[in-house]
């Protein structure tokens, strides 16, 4: 029997994305939630989830206006507090972007944020896709499962070994996930991946970091 | 390989699923939640869920049903329907909707798809076409199909696509109810110059059409109704309190069993054909 029921989950909402099915996700699982939306200290809370659909530039923009960014960042370096990014969320966890002209991200993992080309495949990129080459445990039974994705831009981690899982897009291998120690990133969305979204996000919640 | 979308559309008028023909003549179906929740069980890749006097009467008291109805439903959400300003499209993300549909106020002003988009990112806003063939000319309409401007859809998905929309429903209200296949002339034309998903609209009435759509042009999904729901009646008990409003004649004679085309048998008639779907 797990004992994730306890934990103290703190979800970030800068306005731009679709924060009730978020939340909902967390309350099937029968989570007690707090929505972040002004300054907050993190260190209460066990997972901070940074979701987002929405423009580089606004989420920051929005992360300092709150003034979460530096507040997020110290809340990273706790080694057994978990950090969960998804889609923009996720992006925003690297370094920069280049959406819309050059951002700075929250930097805390290495790396860059760039346009999906549009070659051969249509951008965004919107619906199911599979899962490939996964890796690690929390992945390992979601190879070529399908998952949705809505995006435009993609994370390229520094650091290859970082990846969980990736998708083909224009005949390239794009990150869909990683795990960097207490960082998760997804760039799909759990929230709307049926109930294989419900239960990674579970799986998330039952490792020990 | 990428799976087609196959997804549910619900036209809602008063809180209740209603069906048209050609925009026009509803009956209502019953309760939408029940509609929803039958879908995503049989594996629906999407909902799509729109309001359809919103726009009409200029309110929108969608986002409270929205609510009620996405309860423990983990997919994708669009909603459409009188939607006109940035908060409108705030309020509804606020509520349970994953992406917005706009139409009527794009057309009328253009820098709004601008503003969306920039605030929420392109894959959120989703731009309806409602497509009017009217003496073999093509034109779009507003409103639902009761206006019709001079606008011709080919142009305007380009433009649209131009001011960085993120997916597009393009909707033939000529075919819309009537079961008699879609207008693969029109999707045909438009899917040409597509570099952004495409959903096609109206006319479904049998698996084959649905495969001769998929087939002929570069669409992303369709949006279906009549072909989904009047099979799911067959599961779901209408909880659907009788009103003295609105037209019931077709709910209370309906036969059960009569339909037989359901979602998951759709999948698989497409995989078997060749087609990608996510089963």
């Amino acid at each position: 029997m797990s004992d994730y029921k306890n934990l103290k989950i703190g979800i970030v909402n800068l306005k731009l994305n679709n924060i009730f099915s978020i939340c909902q996700l967390f309350k099937y699982l029968n989570l007690k939630i707090s929505i972040i939306d002004n300054y907050t200290n993190l260190k209460k809370f066990d997972l901070v989830v940074l979701p987002g659909d929405g423009t580089y530039k606004e989420g920051m923009k929005r992360l300092f206006k709150i003034n979460l960014a530096s507040e997020i960042i110290s809340y990273s370096k706790i080694k057994e507090k978990k950090l969960l990014g998804i889609c923009l969320g996720m992006q925003m966890l690297f370094d920069s972007s280049s959406e819309f002209g050059f951002y700075k991200g929250l930097g805390l993992v290495p790396g860059k944020v760039d346009k999906l080309s549009n070659k051969n495949s249509l951008v965004p990129n919107i619906g199911w896709r599979e899962l490939n080459g996964v890796k690690k445990k929390l992945f390992s039974n979601f190879n070529k499962k399908f998952f949705y994705f809505s995006h435009s831009f993609y994370g390229i981690p520094k650091e290859k070994k970082i990846i969980t899982s990736y998708i083909c897009h224009d005949d390239k291998k794009i990150c869909s996930s990683f795990v960097d120690n207490n960082i998760f990133g997804i760039q799909f969305h759990p929230e709307k991946s049926h109930m294989d979204g419900v239960k990674l996000i579970k799986k998330i919640l039952d490792l020990k970091v | 390989m990428v799976p087609i979308r196959i997804i549910p559309r619900l036209e809602i008028k008063n809180g209740f699923l209603i069906k048209g023909i050609n925009f026009e003549g509803l009956r209502i179906l019953g309760d939408p939640s029940a509609f929803v929740k039958c879908y995503f069980d049989k594996g629906a890749d999407e909902i799509s869920y729109i309001d359809v006097v919103a726009s009409l009467y200029g309110t929108n008291n969608l986002s409270k049903f929205i609510t009620e109805t996405v309860k423990n439903i983990f997919i994708p959400i669009t909603v459409g329907g009188g939607i006109r300003d940035i908060k409108a499209i705030e309020k509804f993300l606020y509520s349970g909707a994953d992406k917005v549909s706009i139409n009527s106020a794009i057309v009328k002003n253009l820098s709004f798809l601008k503003k969306a988009v920039k605030r929420f990112g392109s894959s959120t806003i989703n731009c309806s076409i409602e497509s009017i063939k009217f003496e073999n000319k093509y034109y779009v309409s507003t409103e639902n199909g009761r206006n019709m401007t001079s606008l011709n859809p080919v142009d305007w998905f380009k433009r649209l696509q131009d001011f960085g929309a993120g997916e597009i429903t393009i909707s033939s209200i000529n075919s819309e109810g009537l079961q008699n296949g879609f207008d693969l002339e029109l999707y045909e034309k438009i899917s040409k110059f597509t570099k952004i998903p495409i959903i096609a609209h109206g006319g479904a009435g049998n698996f084959k059409h649905v495969y001769d759509v998929i087939r002929s042009s570069n669409i992303s999904g369709v949006s279906l109704s009549s072909l989904l729901h009047y099979d799911a009646l067959n599961f779901i008990k209408s909880k659907t309190k009788q009103k003295k409003i609105g037209n019931y004649f077709f709910l209370k004679n309906f036969q059960k069993k009569k339909f037989n085309n359901n979602l998951v048998k759709l999948k698989k008639f497409l995989k078997r054909n060749k087609i990608c779907v996510r089963l």
